[in-house]
């Protein structure tokens, strides 16, 4: 059996893999999902006030994306940050996500709020879907909001970004300049679907986040991207369905991965059993391929 | 799955402000499963299915604001269109049989009588099961699927709560009063009734035998999100079917969440 733990960034992962931020959005599920083959779990993305989120349709579905707009619902920070304390800490490493709607000092004050109930930060600047310019489209936002959450945290700092970018390599770049000790990507990208019959577009909030098989060569090609720009660690993700697309993620530069839209329609115990699938699939690629640990794959599509 | 379009074939007045919508079309789906049902301008919504022989359809009770679902659903006409995504979750299937020689009891409380209709008529059908029924509702104009249990049951019994027909007071007495030992129950209906009819049918009945089905907000419907969480399940995937051994250390009866995802009492 290969040696499926990582260590990244300052996180040791028992397994390569998570949950996408936004999937399993409450603790007691992901308490549950801790009792499974996972590296660590994510929580849904806190903000500082409360927000209910978009109106329904929030979600549309094909045979190869999901398409979603759940608007960042929340309780908000206080509310949040009380249940946290109650799980905190977890049987798996707790990354809780974080985002700010205002400025970067929005940042500094959910984190501190959160009072260190968490094992790392993962800064999302990047959902598609509440801002009307998202903050990691832009260098300079990105660098103030990751300054401004290394400020407040001495613990792993995530930041995760958006492949709805001309140059994601360039907002890789200013994340790891600003503190950053990890890169994570990509989110959603942003997209429409309409109904023919109904002629109006199926999600209330019109536009939302594409995920699913659809989307993993954009997810691939962000990450070979990303390696090439940075020397810290990634996390990938975007349409991984099997083991052999966590390998082909981790090829292109990703030392973890995470898992969503692939969940669709299970219940707990077949993600248990998917998940446990997963990683006697992974140990077998990797004896194909002659890896002996993940980091022996990390990267390899780079050296040709 | 993509949005179906579906006509609706007719339209029955069921009981006071509670209307079935028959589609044109049938869905294989089994008692206790839900579609989630898009009136577009309005919004999307999680409907249990109330039958589907030959047609699936979908029971409402009209409650609540003005341009909301139910009342924007009740402007409906036939031959009007609603688009539908599902059936989703876990029904009622996975629990029966292996159990020969229990009584079967359907607890319904209101609109929870919509999926233990179903469920009684294919229990009758496909079983040769005749559950007995006990049906609760405020009123007698707003008792839910009478005829239709009559027509598949062994014996029916009836509350409510001013007393207008049947026993005056909760479907929940009747347990007491007509409960049999080594029996199974199906419970469907609101959630403070569901969790006192819980505890009642423990006196006749082990907590892998009493089967209730939930109701949580819920915005995928398919295990995604978990807008829908009750203390480690997702009501839309893992449920909404649960038996009362599995609700054990969750939030049923106690707790929900708003859309915003903050937990407040039921």
């Amino acid at each position: 059996m290969a040696d499926l733990s990582v260590e990244l960034g300052g996180l040791h992962l028992d397994y390569p893999w998570m949950n996408a931020s936004g999937i399993f959005s409450t603790l007691p599920l992901l308490e549950k999902l801790c009792e499974y083959k996972t590296g660590a779990v994510v929580t849904k993305t806190i903000t500082k006030e409360e927000r209910t989120g978009h109106e329904t349709p929030v979600f549309a579905e094909s045979g190869c994306y999901c398409l979603n707009a759940v608007g960042f619902s929340c309780p908000g920070m206080y509310e949040t940050g009380e249940e946290l304390c109650d799980f905190y800490p977890m049987e798996r490493p707790l990354i809780v996500s974080v985002a700010s709607l205002t400025d970067e000092n929005e940042v500094k004050e959910i984190i501190e709020g959160l009072e260190g109930s968490f094992d790392a930060i993962e800064l999302n600047v990047s959902c598609p879907n509440v801002y009307k310019k998202i903050i990691g489209q832009d260098a300079k936002l990105t660098e103030k909001h990751t300054k401004a959450a290394r400020g407040a945290t001495k613990k792993p700092l995530i930041v995760k970004l958006t492949p709805n970018v001309t140059d994601i390599g360039e907002i890789a770049r200013a994340a790891e300049y600003s503190g950053a000790d990890i890169i994570s990507g990509i989110n959603t990208l942003r997209g429409m679907a309409i109904d023919v019959y109904a002629k109006r577009p199926v999600l209330t909030n019109r536009f939302g986040g594409v995920s699913g098989p659809a989307i993993k060569p954009v997810g691939i090609g962000c990450i070979y991207q990303i390696y090439e720009a940075v020397d810290i660690p990634i996390i990938g993700g975007g349409g991984i369905c099997n083991a052999m697309d966590v390998a082909e993620y981790m090829m292109a530069g990703a030392g973890a991965v995470f898992i969503g839209t692939r969940f669709y329609g299970m219940p707990m115990e077949r993600i248990g059993n998917f998940l446990e699938k997963l990683g006697n699939d992974l140990c077998r690629i990797m004896e194909e391929t002659g890896a002996e640990k993940i980091e022996d794959m990390v990267g390899v599509a780079h050296e040709l | 799955m993509n949005y179906r379009r579906v006509c609706i074939a007719e339209i029955r007045e069921e009981c006071r402000e509670t209307k079935t919508f028959v589609l044109d079309y049938h869905i294989a789906s089994e008692p206790g499963q839900f579609l989630m049902v898009w009136i577009p301008g309005v919004s999307e919504n999680p409907i249990s299915i109330s039958g589907s022989e030959p047609c699936t359809s979908i029971t409402v009770r009209r409650v609540g604001d003005k341009n909301g679902f139910s009342h924007s659903i009740f402007r409906i006409k036939e031959g009007d269109n609603l688009w539908i995504r599902g059936p989703y979750g876990r029904g009622f299937i996975p629990f029966i049989g292996k159990d020969s020689g229990k009584d079967y009891f359907m607890v319904a409380g209101g609109c929870g009588a919509a999926p233990l209709a179903y469920l009684s008529e294919m229990l009758y059908m496909e079983h040769g099961i005749e559950p007995i029924v006990l049906l609760g509702a405020g009123s007698e104009d707003s008792l839910l699927f009478r005829q239709r249990f009559e027509k598949c049951c062994a014996e029916l019994y009836i509350s409510t709560d001013d007393g207008s027909r049947g026993e005056k007071g909760l479907v929940t007495g009747l347990i007491k009063k007509h409960g049999k030992g080594n029996s199974k129950f199906f419970i469907c209906g609101p959630e403070e009734m569901m969790a006192a009819a819980a505890e009642n049918a423990m006196e006749f009945a082990d907590p892998a035998d009493i089967i209730l089905s939930l109701e949580r907000y819920m915005k995928c419907g398919t295990g995604l999100c978990g807008s829908c969480d009750i203390g480690g399940y997702r009501v839309c995937t893992d449920g909404p079917v649960f038996s009362y051994k599995e609700l054990e250390k969750t939030d049923f009866g106690k707790m929900r969440r708003t859309s915003s995802g903050k937990r407040i009492p039921i």
